[in-house]
C-alpha cells in the first residue's frame, strides 16, 4: 500500500521531472506543433546544401554537395513521409565545383559551376533524373557574385556582371525558356560602377524576371530592371534606392516581384505586380528601435512575403516579424523570442499560407561555455495565424536557416545548418537537416 | 707668409663660404606653447583613456597669423589665434562638444573652426580680425545624409571668404563661408571618401582633395568610373581632373595643389595589409590645362618597402616626393629610414634619392615653405626631426624645443598637423604628457 508520504514525493518529483522539461524548451523533441523531428541530410564541412524545392508531387529535392563521397553535385529526395533522404543521385563528381543551384518542380535544374575556389563561370543544367548536361560557359563572367535562377516550370534566368571591351561593368544576364535546352545569348540589363558587384535574379513560370544589382559597399544604390515574357532583352533599368543595404529579391511564379533594402530602423520594400515592365521606389513598409536582417518571398501569381528581425523600442531582444500581401503587405505576425543572425527565411504560397525560419538565441545554462542557438520555425496558414514557433534542434552554437519551402495542403519544410566548433575540446560538428511540418 | 698662416686663411675661406648657406637655412621655432595639458586626474587614470582625440588641426597665412584646433579631453573644441608669427594667444572654447574640428585664416586675419557637431550636423564659428573671441557657433549646412556629416576640411580664401569640404554619407560636399560669415547651399562633387592626406590645402586658398568618383543617376547609360581629383582654386572655383594616366596597381595616397599645377603622391602597390600600403612610391604632376601624366616613381632599393609617399610643388615650382623605404620588413611598422627625390617642373624621371635620416622614423610630411619646402617627420624617442630644401638639396634644421611627438590620440587620419604658406610653417602635435603644442616656424630670416 502506497504512504501518503509516498505520494507526496511522488508528486513532487512529478512536479520537479515536469519543471526540467518546461526548462528546456528548446531542447528537439520528437514531434511538436506538426513539425516532425529533424533529419540529417550531410554533414561535415566538405559537405553543404547548393538548393531545395518541392517537386509537382509534392515531394522536397535538395541540391547538395558532399565530397567525401566524391559528390559534387547530388540529389537527394526526402521520403514521401519525411523521416529520410533517399541515396543522393549523382550528378557531377569531383573535383568539378558547384554553387548555388535551382530545381524546378520536375525535378530538373540549373546549377553554377566555380571556376577555382569561388568564382562562377558556367551553369550546368540537369535533367529530372540527374543527368547534367555539359557546362555552358558565361561569357565574361569574372566577379563572385553571378547567380541564377530557375522558375518551378523550367524557365531560367543567369546573371552576372562582366568588363565591356571599352572599360565599362556591365550587367547582363542569359535566359532559358520552359521546355528548352540551353540559355540564349547574354543581354545586358544595365551598368554598374565595380566589378564588385551583388547580382540578384527571379524568374517567373512564363520567363518574366527581375535582376537587380549594387556596388559591394554599404548604402549604395540598387538598380533593378525586368524582363517581361517572351521579351528578347530588359526595359528601362531604375533607380529603386540611393542607400540600400544588402538587397534581397524574390520573383513568384506569376511574375510579382519583391525586393527589400532594409536601413537601419527602417524596413523598405519595391513591389512589382506581373505585368509591370519596371521596379518602384521601394517605400516604407515598417519601422522599429533597431532592425537588421530581412528576407523575401514570393509565391502564386500575386503574394509576396517579407520576415524582418526587428526590435520594439524597450525591448532587449529582438523578434521576427512577417509581413505578407499582394501590392502591399501587411504584418501578419510576430515571432521568435531572441532572433538573431544573419540568415533568415520565409516562404508563401498562392493562398497567403507563410513560414518563417530563424536563429533563436538560447538563454545560457548553468556549466555551457555559450548560450548557442537553435532553428526557430514557425507557420501561418491562409488568413490565419502563426501557430506557436517550435525550435530544432540539435543544439549548437549557430544555427542558420538556409532554405523554407512550402507544399500544397500545409506542408512545408525547413532547411537548416547547425554548426558547433570543436576548438573547446568537444565535438565540433556541421550538419544541414530538415524538419517538416504536417498538417 | 707661412704655410700655417695659409692653411688658417684658407679655412676661414672655406667657413665664409660656407656661411650664407647656412644662413639660408637659420629659419627658427617659436617656443612651443603647452596648451590644455590633461588634469592630474586625467593623468592617474591613464592618458590614452582620456585623450580620445586631440586631432590638433592648424592653418596659416603668408603673414604669419595662425590657428590651431582640437578637442581636449573634456570633449571640448578648442582653438588658439596667433595674430603675430608665433605668438598663440591663450586657447578659447568654441564648442562645448564637438569632433575633428578644422582651423582656416583668411589673408585678412578672420579664423574659422569647423566642427562634426551632435546628430551629423556641422558647425562652424568665427573669430573676425581684431576680436579677442569667437562668435557663436552656427550650423554649417543642413545634415546632408542619413549617416550625417563629418570630416571637414576648411581653406581660407583670399576675399575672407572660408570653403568647406566635408564628408555626406558616401558623397563629399562643399560649402562656402561668404567674407561675412553666410554659409552658401552645398555643393555635392561627387561620391568618396576622405583618408589621411586626402585634402591639402595652399597658401593662395587652393584646396585640393582626391578621390572623388562621379555620382551615377542612370543604370542604363555606362558610368564613367574614372576617379577625379577635386581643386578648387580661389579664381576658377571647383574644377575636377580626371586620374586616367594611372596604372591600376597606384593608389593615391596624397594629393597637393597651386595656381595652375596639381601633384599627386602614389604608391605603385606591392602589398597591402596593417601597415597600409607598401610599393614603389610616386608623383603625378599635371601643369595647367595639362592632364596627369603616369607617375614618376621614385629610386627604392625594393619595390616592396616604399612607403607613405608625400607630396608637395616648392615656391620655386619643384616638384618634391618625400617618402619612406623600410630598410628591413617589420610587421606591423610604419617606420622607416625618410627619403626625398626633388624635380624640376616638367621632368620625366626623378633624380637620385636625399637620405633625410636614417633612423626609424615616422610619418614624414612635406609643405612648401617660401623658395623651397620643409619636411617634417616624428623621429625616434619622441623627438621631431626636420629639414629645409633650398634649390633641390634638403638641409638639416632644428627641431622645436621641448617635448616632441607622441601617438597619443592618433586616430586613422593623424597624429599631428603642418601646415605653411610663405616663409611659414605650423606644427600642431599631442605630446607625451597629452598637452596640445604648436610651434610656428618662421624663415624669413
Amino acid at each position: 500500500m502506497t504512504s501518503r508520504s509516498d505520494l507526496r514525493t511522488a508528486a513532487l518529483l512529478a512536479l520537479a521531472l515536469a519543471g526540467l522539461a518546461a526548462s528546456a524548451p528548446h531542447a528537439p523533441s520528437a514531434e511538436a506543433a506538426g513539425w516532425t523531428a529533424p533529419v540529417q541530410l550531410v554533414e561535415g564541412d566538405d559537405a553543404a546544401l547548393l538548393g531545395a524545392a518541392v517537386k509537382a508531387d509534392g515531394t522536397l529535392r535538395t541540391a547538395i554537395e558532399d565530397r567525401p563521397r566524391g559528390i559534387a553535385l547530388g540529389l537527394a529526395d526526402a521520403s514521401a513521409d519525411g523521416d529520410a533522404f533517399a541515396p543522393p543521385i549523382t550528378a557531377l563528381r569531383a573535383p568539378a565545383s558547384m554553387g548555388r543551384t535551382e530545381i524546378a518542380a520536375d525535378g530538373s535544374g540549373v546549377a553554377l559551376q566555380l571556376r577555382g575556389e569561388a568564382t562562377p563561370a558556367s551553369v550546368v543544367a540537369f535533367d529530372a533524373a540527374g543527368v547534367a548536361q555539359p557546362a555552358q560557359s558565361l561569357p565574361g563572367a569574372s566577379g563572385s557574385w553571378t547567380t541564377v535562377a530557375v522558375a518551378a516550370s523550367g524557365a531560367a534566368v543567369a546573371a552576372w556582371v562582366t568588363k565591356t571591351p571599352d572599360g565599362h561593368f556591365a550587367v547582363v544576364a542569359a535566359f532559358r525558356e520552359a521546355g528548352a535546352a540551353a540559355f540564349g545569348a547574354p543581354t545586358r540589363a544595365g551598368y554598374t560602377t565595380d566589378d564588385d558587384t551583388l547580382v540578384r535574379a527571379g524568374i517567373g513560370d512564363a520567363g518574366e524576371a527581375v535582376v537587380s544589382w549594387q556596388v559591394n559597399g554599404f548604402p549604395s544604390k540598387v538598380a533593378a530592371a525586368v524582363r517581361l515574357p517572351r521579351a528578347a532583352g530588359f526595359g528601362r533599368a531604375r533607380f529603386v534606392t540611393r542607400d540600400g543595404t544588402d538587397a534581397q529579391l524574390a520573383v513568384g511564379p506569376g511574375g510579382q516581384a519583391i525586393l527589400t533594402t532594409t536601413y537601419g530602423r527602417r524596413l523598405r520594400a519595391s513591389i512589382k505586380a506581373p505585368g509591370e515592365p519596371t521596379m518602384p521606389a521601394v517605400r516604407e513598409i515598417d519601422a522599429a528601435a533597431d532592425g537588421s536582417t530581412a528576407a523575401v518571398a514570393a509565391g502564386g501569381d500575386r503574394r509576396v512575403a517579407l520576415a524582418w528581425v526587428a526590435r520594439r523600442k524597450g525591448e532587449r531582444r529582438a523578434r521576427v516579424r512577417v509581413y505578407e500581401g499582394a501590392r502591399r503587405p501587411r504584418r501578419v505576425g510576430t515571432v521568435g523570442g531572441s532572433a538573431g543572425g544573419e540568415e533568415l527565411e520565409v516562404a508563401v504560397d498562392g493562398s497567403g499560407a507563410t513560414a518563417v525560419a530563424w536563429e533563436e538565441g538560447l538563454t545560457a545554462t548553468r556549466g555551457k561555455r555559450s548560450s548557442g542557438s537553435a532553428a526557430g520555425v514557425a507557420f501561418r496558414p491562409a488568413r490565419g495565424r502563426f501557430a506557436p514557433a517550435v525550435s530544432r534542434g540539435p543544439l549548437s552554437l549557430s544555427m542558420s536557416p538556409k532554405a523554407v519551402r512550402l507544399a500544397p495542403g500545409g506542408r512545408a519544410f525547413v532547411l537548416y545548418e547547425a554548426f558547433e566548433s570543436g576548438d573547446a575540446g568537444g565535438n565540433g560538428y556541421r550538419r544541414v537537416m530538415l524538419t517538416e511540418r504536417r498538417p | 707668409m707661412s704655410a700655417r698662416t695659409i692653411r688658417g686663411a684658407l679655412a676661414l675661406l672655406v667657413v665664409l663660404a660656407a656661411a650664407p648657406a647656412h644662413a639660408a637655412h637659420a629659419a627658427s621655432w617659436s617656443a612651443p606653447r603647452a596648451l590644455d595639458a590633461p588634469s592630474e586626474r586625467c593623468r592617474a587614470e591613464g592618458l590614452s583613456s582620456c585623450v580620445v582625440e586631440p586631432a590638433p588641426r592648424v592653418a596659416v597665412t603668408a603673414t604669419g597669423a595662425a590657428a590651431a584646433a582640437w578637442v581636449d579631453p573634456r570633449g571640448r573644441v578648442r582653438a588658439a589665434v596667433a595674430t603675430t608669427p608665433g605668438q598663440f594667444g591663450d586657447p578659447r572654447t568654441v564648442a562645448a562638444r564637438g569632433l575633428r574640428p578644422s582651423a582656416a585664416v583668411a589673408p585678412d586675419g578672420t579664423a574659422t573652426v569647423v566642427w562634426a557637431g551632435r546628430g551629423g550636423v556641422l558647425r562652424f564659428a568665427r573669430r573676425p580680425p581684431r576680436a579677442r573671441a569667437f562668435a557663436p557657433a552656427r550650423p554649417l549646412a543642413p545634415r546632408g545624409s542619413r549617416r550625417g556629416d563629418d570630416f571637414p576640411n576648411a581653406a581660407g580664401q583670399p576675399d575672407g571668404s572660408t570653403v568647406v569640404v566635408y564628408e555626406s554619407g558616401d558623397a563629399v560636399r562643399s560649402v562656402t563661408i561668404s567674407p561675412t560669415g553666410a554659409p552658401a547651399a552645398p555643393v555635392t562633387l561627387g561620391r568618396g571618401g576622405f583618408g589621411r592626406d586626402s585634402v591639402r590645402v595652399a597658401a593662395d586658398g587652393t584646396l585640393a582633395l582626391c578621390c572623388l568618383h562621379p555620382t551615377v543617376t542612370d543604370p542604363n547609360v555606362p558610368p564613367d568610373t574614372a576617379a577625379r581629383v577635386a581643386v578648387h582654386r580661389p579664381a576658377a572655383g571647383w574644377t575636377l581632373l580626371p586620374l586616367r594616366a594611372l596604372d591600376e596597381q597606384d593608389a593615391v595616397e596624397t594629393v597637393f595643389a597651386t595656381a595652375t599645377d596639381v601633384a599627386l603622391g602614389t604608391i605603385r602597390v606591392s602589398q597591402g595589409g596593417d601597415a597600409g600600403l607598401l610599393g614603389v612610391p610616386g608623383l603625378a604632376r599635371a601643369g595647367a590645362g595639362a592632364s596627369l601624366g603616369a607617375p614618376l616613381l621614385a629610386p627604392v632599393l625594393s619595390a616592396g618597402r616604399g612607403l607613405a609617399p608625400d607630396v608637395a610643388l616648392d615656391g620655386s615650382g619643384r616638384s618634391v616626393l618625400v617618402f619612406q623605404e623600410k630598410s628591413r620588413p617589420r610587421a606591423f611598422s610604419r617606420s622607416a629610414p625618410v627619403y626625398a627625390s626633388v624635380a624640376p617642373a616638367g621632368a620625366t624621371s626623378l633624380p637620385r634619392r636625399q637620405r633625410l635620416t636614417s633612423t626609424q622614423a615616422y610619418e614624414p610630411a612635406v609643405r612648401p615653405l617660401g623658395p623651397g619646402a620643409v619636411a617634417v617627420w616624428q623621429a625616434p624617442r619622441h623627438r621631431w626631426g626636420v629639414a629645409i630644401e633650398r634649390g633641390g638639396t634638403f638641409r638639416p634644421v632644428g627641431a622645436p624645443a621641448g617635448p616632441g611627438p607622441s601617438t597619443l590620440g592618433e586616430d586613422f587620419s593623424y597624429a599631428y598637423d603642418l601646415e605653411s604658406a610663405g616663409p611659414f610653417a605650423v606644427l600642431a602635435w599631442v605630446a607625451r604628457d597629452g598637452a596640445i603644442r604648436v610651434s610656428e616656424l618662421d624663415a624669413r630670416r
